[in-house]
């Protein structure tokens, strides 16, 4: 990779290029929507009538009528973020102390004819690096493998023909096949991965049934978000193609349309019984092409099926689904290649019930060598749900077999939820082994986690005070033990959660309220030998709104998990950081505070301005099974979003 | 091979589990898609329908409100628009929450949404289709209030105290018109 992958004049042409069309966009556009200009009643309830005989103008981007195009609304949104990455503390220093712009236009129309609609969406990301230098500088010394450049691509692109019974779509599009067990490929901001698949896919819906085909290839925004690395499109696929200058500009991709990435296809067909009873059926296959360490195109099919059914007796909501995993089948008649043909199943069960004012889900996973592409850092295209919360990083849940109890009980009239939740699983980290394996030697070893969690809701009936509170204990063992002395302990935490909104009445207009939220786990990870390595970490975060324009937060971070570097202040002594070949200690360790501020403004109603400034705690987040590991941050990061 | 043989019953249970289920259903409610002057957006509900959001009279208002079971905002906006809904249901306000929980918590969408016993139906937008239609960047909460040619006329991202009352007066304007 070259650090400047496109020239840097191109960059730029792109990125003024977009401004004007932005600026040209918004002198244009009307007035985006507002409504008064006395936004707050002294009372909520009284408000919506006192509001009533206000004159406000209702003003957007307004539709237009074309001969050939029918009723046509257009519609931009403009985004664009400048990052200072001060020092993201992985102990390296050639990834430090840069400055990014990242532009990215959305534009779209949608034309309505009597009986179908007709839309288009485009859009085009810009990425200009600026290295400050310092340190080793922005890659220097390692141009080859250089993550980071400038950039401008056609990032997505969709035409879309509606006839109601009838969809038509060509270019980007998400999909979602069997709750996740079939296929999926979407946005998943907890991870920060945006993906799609880029290509064709016709659905239709009737009274009776449900049909879906698409076909594609793999494409993930080329410019992480955490990092502004330039990622490439997933898989094994460069190799196919990378070569060939028609196709594969540079090695993130072509900049117009992606091509070198995995080849997904799929299918499902769904029945609607009488009962509001569903019955489906779905096909995926994926091609990844070749990767270095293999000698074959690595291939993949999902075959499964699912039933669910709505409001049982009125009070029970149900879903079954399984999914079979074949992982190159055409290599078992290959004496050589024959291990790397095996197989895979999924199966998931939930069940909903609802009495009253409380409610109950039950639900259980068995998964067997479920994961679709090999390296769970990489785009994976199912999510067998994790039965746990967003917050929690869920290792080994592509061989995991466990279940689910969450009971919450409403009393309406005080406004208050208390819910308990527990879940247990079995798992085991690596591919080919099972949760059923005896963990004799030469096995891998089976881990055992649990979590037990109870929390309250509390919305004061007629107001805007509402506090959540949340507290558990996460437990994870090894069933047997990997290393004599070690002891059996993964890891353990008891954690706390609270969210508080409290409003403060109306001064100038304005609407005011305070938000008060924090975090904390106190946690023990075995980390080598008999060691445990014990730290807390969290967050406390203060926030003021001044609603609809303003909003500002401060953030306390803190975190123990490793030795504060030279000159930071300490909470907690750690181990000694280790002694380089230099004879001096390695740089090491993270700050153990992690201050921040954020601010917020609203303007146009469709637009807003937020700026953040210090520190910010990174650390390893894994969703259905698909983990990756966002860095610490420290720095500004200013994003501009306009909206019309 | 063992494992395929697992597999294949484990296929053959859920064929046998689906036949069984499907056969078992008494409820004769259906699931089609009404007819009207379509917006052209069709999102499944909790409820096990295919919703197909359609103006009755060109004087409706729509608000779609994106959210999700662990977003926290999102619930204290759903909450306060509940209230909103309350008050305007019968005036042509047709307001839409859009969950857009994946498959991890989408099973707590239903347990969520009946527990607070929301009266304005709840979709399920799992690929995030509708909401990358009207907010490409993903982020919630998100609303957006279209008009009954689906026209947009505002979005607005995140919720803080007084947003809500902010779009029940947007909202009465749009129907004082009618």
């Amino acid at each position: 990779m070259s650090c400047c992958r496109v020239g840097s004049a191109t960059t730029w042409a792109a990125t003024v290029g977009l401004w004007l069309l932005w600026a040209t966009t918004a002198v244009s556009a009307p007035p985006p929507a507002e409504t008064e200009q006395d936004p707050v009643e002294a009372s909520t309830e009284a408000a919506t009538a006192d509001k009533a005989d206000k004159t406000a103008e209702v003003r957007t981007m307004r539709s237009v009528k074309l001969p050939a195009f029918g009723v046509t609304q257009p519609w931009v949104r403009f985004t664009t973020y400048s990052e200072w990455f001060n020092q993201n503390y992985d102990g390296l220093e050639y990834n430090d102390n840069f400055v990014t712009l990242v532009n990215r236009l959305n534009v779209g129309a949608d034309s309505r004819f009597k009986r179908w609609t007709f839309s288009t969406m485009a859009r085009m990301d810009t990425q200009n690096i600026f290295d400050l230098g310092g340190g080793e500088g922005l890659c220097r010394g390692d141009p080859d493998g250089c993550p980071y450049g400038n950039d401008a691509r056609v990032e997505r692109f969709m035409l879309r023909a509606d006839l109601r019974k009838v969809k038509f779509t060509a270019g980007d599009f998400n999909a979602n096949l069997g709750r996740g067990l079939g296929l999926s490929v979407r946005k998943i901001d907890e991870i920060g991965v945006d993906a799609t698949i880029k290509g064709g896919r016709f659905d239709v819906r009737t009274k009776y049934i449900n049909v879906t085909a698409l076909g594609g290839v793999a494409n993930r925004q080329n410019s992480d978000f955490a990092t502004r690395q330039l990622v490439a499109d997933p898989g094994y696929a460069a190799t196919r193609c990378e070569s060939h200058p028609a196709i594969a500009q540079d090695d993130v991709g072509n900049r117009a349309w992606s091509t070198c990435s995995d080849l997904v296809t799929g299918g499902r067909l769904e029945a609607k019984l009488p009962g509001a009873v569903r019955v489906g059926a779905h096909h995926t296959y994926i091609g990844f092409g070749e990767s270095s360490s293999t000698a074959y195109d690595e291939e993949l099919h999902l075959v499964g099926g699912d039933i669910g059914r709505a409001r049982i007796a009125k009070t029970w909501d149900l879903f079954v689904g399984g999914t079979s995993l074949l992982r190159n089948p055409r290599l078992r008649a290959e004496p050589d290649l024959a291990d790397a043909a095996y197989g895979g199943f999924a199966t998931y069960v939930s069940n909903v019930i609802t009495l009253g004012q409380t409610t109950a889900v039950i639900e259980g996973k068995l998964y067997k060598d479920y994961l679709a592409a090999l390296q769970p850092t990489q785009l994976q295209y199912t999510e067998a749900p994790s039965l746990e919360r967003n917050d929690q990083a869920v290792p080994g849940n592509a061989n995991a077999g466990g279940g689910r109890v969450r009971v919450d009980r409403l009393w309406r009239d005080l406004g208050l939820t208390v819910y308990g939740n527990i879940v247990a699983y079995m798992f085991t980290e690596n591919i080919g082994e099972s949760v059923y394996d005896t963990g004799a030697p030469g096995e891998d070893p089976r881990e055992v986690a649990t979590h037990p969690y109870a929390g309250v809701i509390w919305r004061k009936p007629h107001s805007s005070l509402s506090v959540q509170a949340s507290g558990g204990y996460r437990y994870e063992w090894h069933l047997e033990e990997v290393n004599a002395g070690e002891g059996r302990l993964r890891r353990k935490f008891p954690h706390g959660e609270f969210y508080v909104t409290v409003p403060a009445g109306t001064a100038g207009g304005f609407r005011h309220s305070l938000g008060l939220s924090g975090n904390a786990r106190w946690e023990t990870k075995q980390v080598s030998g008999a060691n445990d390595n014990r730290f807390t970490i969290g967050n406390v975060i203060l926030g003021y709104n001044m609603a609809p324009y303003l909003s500002v937060s401060l953030i306390g971070g803190f975190s123990t998990e490793e030795r504060a570097p030279s000159g930071e202040i300490s909470l907690q002594q750690k181990p000694a950081c280790p002694i380089g070949p230099n004879g001096r200690p390695i740089n090491c360790g993270k700050p153990h505070l992690w201050p921040g501020a954020e601010v917020r403004v609203n303007f146009f109603g469709n637009s807003f301005l937020r700026f953040f400034g210090g520190r910010q705690v990174g650390g390893q987040v894994c969703v259905n099974g698909s983990c990756r590991t966002l860095p610490d941050f420290e720095g500004v990061r200013g994003e501009v979003v306009l909206g019309f | 091979m063992e494992t395929n043989a697992k597999q294949t019953r484990s296929c053959l249970a859920v064929v046998a589990l689906a036949g069984a289920l499907g056969t078992a259903g008494c409820d004769r409610s259906s699931t089609a898609v009404p007819n009207g002057d379509s917006l052209g957006i069709i999102l499944p509900s909790i409820d096990g329908a295919d919703v197909s959001l359609a103006a009755t009279n060109e004087h409706e208002v729509f608000v779609l409100a994106f959210w999700a079971t662990w977003c926290q905002p999102c619930q204290s906006e759903l909450t306060k628009m509940q209230g909103m809904y309350d008050e305007r249901a019968g005036k042509g306000l047709q307001l839409y929450g859009v969950s857009i929980d994946g498959p991890d918590t989408q099973s707590e969408v239903v347990s969520w949404s009946r527990r607070e016993g929301y009266t304005f139906p709840v979709l399920l937008d799992a690929e995030t289709e509708i909401l990358g239609r009207y907010n490409p960047k993903g982020d919630i909460p998100f609303y957006v209030v279209l008009d009954a040619s689906g026209n947009v006329l505002r979005s607005h991202q995140g919720y803080v105290d007084g947003d809500v009352t902010e779009l029940g007066h947007f909202v009465d304007e749009l129907l004082s018109r009618g």
